[in-house]
């Protein structure tokens, strides 16, 4: 009797586990594996003409000074999300979460970056950061300042791009770092307050303990989605990012579909699964570790 | 990662097969399906071809024609995912060169040298050129023309400037400009190609044709170090020390308009462009194009091997993909689509000259664009069309260096001349 129940319940768990399972399987799963699978070949991408080379891509693309300068860039990506993101991030939950007046408006307006799809938030900076007529030339025509227009251009592509990456994608941390705020108990503030416990010891003590797992969560996020960040760099250097903008999905792109280089292109779609995975491994493992100290 | 591109390509590709699919029916007892992909991105162009398929279909009512427009860059994406899938078109475009070669070496473009053989005559030779690889021919061409120097006729006259025929002279026009507090060249150049033109133009006429074809052929001594690549590199950096781009050009986006802003308000004088130009001129800005435009061909170096007789164009053409079934309907499909009839409908809707010969050009724009192509004895098609496709990306990224100063002359043909060692010998 029982056991027919286990039974069945667990059936119904795999019914409802399948279709997802399914999905999964055939379009990341199988996909993984076919990355690494053509990663090995001498292949245009196109042909039916497949060569196997083993690990000779592995080895060039270890020796492509432009793979390392793509890592580099997704490094500083990754340190731009998660040192000033969600710090920013936390300042406007803790802001909007504020019994202030008009905190529901401001809400509303500090989400809208959020809700532009990327090409559109892409096309948009880059006529912002147009060097004749866009509005931030004007201002520095108007003000009349020494500063050079070119913004997407040379050393200063990078923090550019950053900048409209930091505009659209803190408001995302926003709403969950709010979310977390939310799921405080109030009764905990009052006890702190009836303790004598000023705002910063409220702050300190209270708010950053019990928000850390969803700042962990934020940073695993942020952590993983840079690494294989693509399309800003992608609509906003005009589909050929440069070498000061290039990522390492970028660099995957031109290879595999720009120079027909299909097997060398997967190799380095096949080094970023190991870097994100490894990345996300050792932040995990050692996020956890200070979780079971406590 | 990859499913971030894919699906990146998909969204693009049902955006814009949403917009552009439109079956044209017929009732035949025999029916036949061909699909046609495209890349004419206005609506005057794809009413040509509309025109065009329905002159087809009066001759073969037995066959219906899917027709799906693409962008440009996410079309070069799209054909290339379904070719390895085995899903491609009959009938696909491209702009020939090194890119349309990958797929002919792989053996999925049909070859047509017979076909053409027959209808050869009606059409301009260096227009069909694009599309010939060891004597065998594998496309019709749809558009074709010179990438002038575009030049805003007014400020010419205002300045009292001529035509230059040396580049002294065109220097000189530039210097002229800078000082009457104009821009002398307008270029939007994140993507790459754009400032290249500059570059194959001054390579052109200090080397001559053969310096390049030299280099790529890898014969009588020819390489990318030749001196006729250093000097253009060098004059380029010139210009762009003296002033003579707009701030931040590397960075503008020219699909976006960037540049062309800056030449139809009239801020910029000389614009290097392709054929393309002329045509969104006419729907962007239909004063200026009447008003305003005006175009030489780029001029002779004193002391180069080149002459003006050497141009710099491409064009678009109409190949047939090996797995199409109806090979007969496809190529009469094909030559409806790039005949007298349909360039003569091109000029006169969206003011682009074909490949075909014997059509009377509405306006001096176009006329001009036709004599400049009737003149010319050789035309240089694009470097990162005609190139390999790794070559062709290094190509646009040491001439993208070379206009952000980050590179030497030098340093940019040895880049160039290392790859050519490792992928043409």
């Amino acid at each position: 009797m029982i056991n027919s129940k286990k039974l069945n319940k667990r059936l119904l768990v795999l019914a409802f586990v399948l279709p997802a399972l399914f999905f999964y399987g055939v379009f990341n799963l199988a996909g993984i594996v076919r990355t690494f699978y053509y990663s090995t070949l001498d292949w245009k991408g196109i042909s039916a003409n497949k060569t196997f080379v083993g690990l000779e891509n592995y080895i060039a693309v270890a020796k492509d000074p432009l793979f390392w300068n793509a890592l580099k860039n997704n490094l500083i990506l990754v340190a731009v999300s998660v040192f000033i993101q969600i710090p920013c991030a936390l300042g406007l939950a803790l802001l909007i979460n504020a019994k202030l007046k008009g905190a529901r408006f401001f809400r509303t307006v500090f989400f809208m970056p959020m809700l532009l799809s990327t090409v559109a938030t892409g096309i948009m900076w880059i006529l912002f950061y147009d060097p004749n007529f866009g509005i931030l030339a004007l201002l520095i025509h108007k003000l009349n300042l020494p500063i050079s227009t070119a913004f997407l251009q040379g050393d200063r592509a990078l923090p550019s791009i950053l900048l409209v990456i930091c505009w659209q994608f803190i408001p995302f941390y926003m709403i969950i770092l709010k979310a977390g705020l939310t799921n405080i108990p109030e009764e905990l503030y009052e006890a702190a307050k009836i303790d004598g416990a000023n705002s910063w010891q409220c702050f300190s003590r209270i708010t950053m303990p019990l928000l850390i797992p969803t700042i962990r969560t934020s940073a695993v996020l942020q952590l993983v989605g840079s690494l294989k960040y693509f399309d800003l760099f992608y609509v906003m250097m005009g589909g050929a990012p440069n070498e000061s903008t290039e990522l390492m999905a970028t660099y995957m792109y031109k290879k595999g579909f720009t120079e027909f280089r299909m097997g060398y292109g997967s190799t380095v779609a096949a080094y970023m699964f190991i870097i994100c995975f490894v990345f996300a491994c050792v932040f995990l493992f050692m996020t956890r570790k200070k979780e079971d100290a406590r | 990662m990859k499913k971030k591109v894919l699906a990146a390509i998909l969204a693009a590709a049902m955006a814009v097969t949403g917009l552009g699919t439109f079956p044209v029916m017929a009732q035949e007892e025999e029916q036949i399906e061909l699909t046609f992909w495209h890349n004419v991105p206005n609506e005057t162009g794809q009413k040509v071809i509309e025109n065009a398929i329905a002159r087809f279909n009066e001759e073969y009512p037995n066959v219906k024609v899917t027709v799906v427009a693409n962008e440009n860059d996410p079309y070069k994406t799209k054909i290339a995912t379904a070719m390895a899938a085995g899903e491609e078109p009959d009938i696909m475009t491209s702009n020939g060169g090194g890119w349309l070669k990958t797929f002919v070496d792989e053996g999925k473009i049909l070859d047509l040298t017979d076909r053409i053989a027959e209808v050869e005559d009606e059409y301009y030779p260096a227009a069909l050129s694009l599309f010939e690889y060891d004597d065998k021919r594998y496309g019709l061409p749809t558009s074709f023309g010179p990438a002038p120097v575009y030049f805003n006729k007014q400020i010419y006259e205002e300045l009292g400037l001529k035509i230059p025929t040396t580049l002294e002279e065109f220097e000189a026009n530039l210097e002229a400009c800078k000082e009457a507090g104009y821009i002398p060249f307008t270029l939007a150049n994140s993507a790459q190609w754009p400032g290249a033109l500059t570059f194959i133009w001054l390579s052109l006429r200090y080397g001559g044709k053969d310096a390049f074809l030299n280099a790529y052929n890898r014969e009588n001594g020819g390489t990318f170090e030749d001196e006729s690549f250093i000097k253009a590199g060098e004059k380029i950096q010139e210009w762009v020390e003296k002033g003579y781009y707009p701030e931040g050009f590397n960075a503008m986006n020219d699909d976006t308009g960037a540049s062309r802003m800056l030449f139809y308000s009239g801020q910029a004088v000389h614009f290097i462009s392709t054929n393309g130009m002329a045509a969104n001129c006419t729907s962007e800005a239909p004063e200026f194009y009447e008003n305003n435009l005006d175009m030489f061909v780029f001029p002779e170096i004193e002391g180069g091997k080149g002459n003006v007789k050497e141009i710099l164009g491409g064009g678009n053409g109409w190949s047939i993909t090996s797995k199409c079934e109806h090979p007969d309907e496809a190529f009469a499909l094909i030559h409806y689509l790039s005949d007298k009839d349909y360039a003569q409908d091109n000029v006169d809707l969206a003011g682009v000259v074909s490949g075909a010969k014997g059509v009377e050009m509405p306006n001096p724009i176009a006329q001009k664009v036709s004599d400049i192509l009737q003149e010319a004895d050789y035309v240089q098609n694009f470097y990162d069309q005609f190139l390999p496709t790794d070559l062709a990306a290094l190509h646009k990224q040491t001439t993208y260096d070379l206009f952000g100063l980050t590179t030497t002359p030098e340093q940019a043909a040895a880049d160039m001349e290392a790859l050519a060692k490792e992928t043409l010998d």
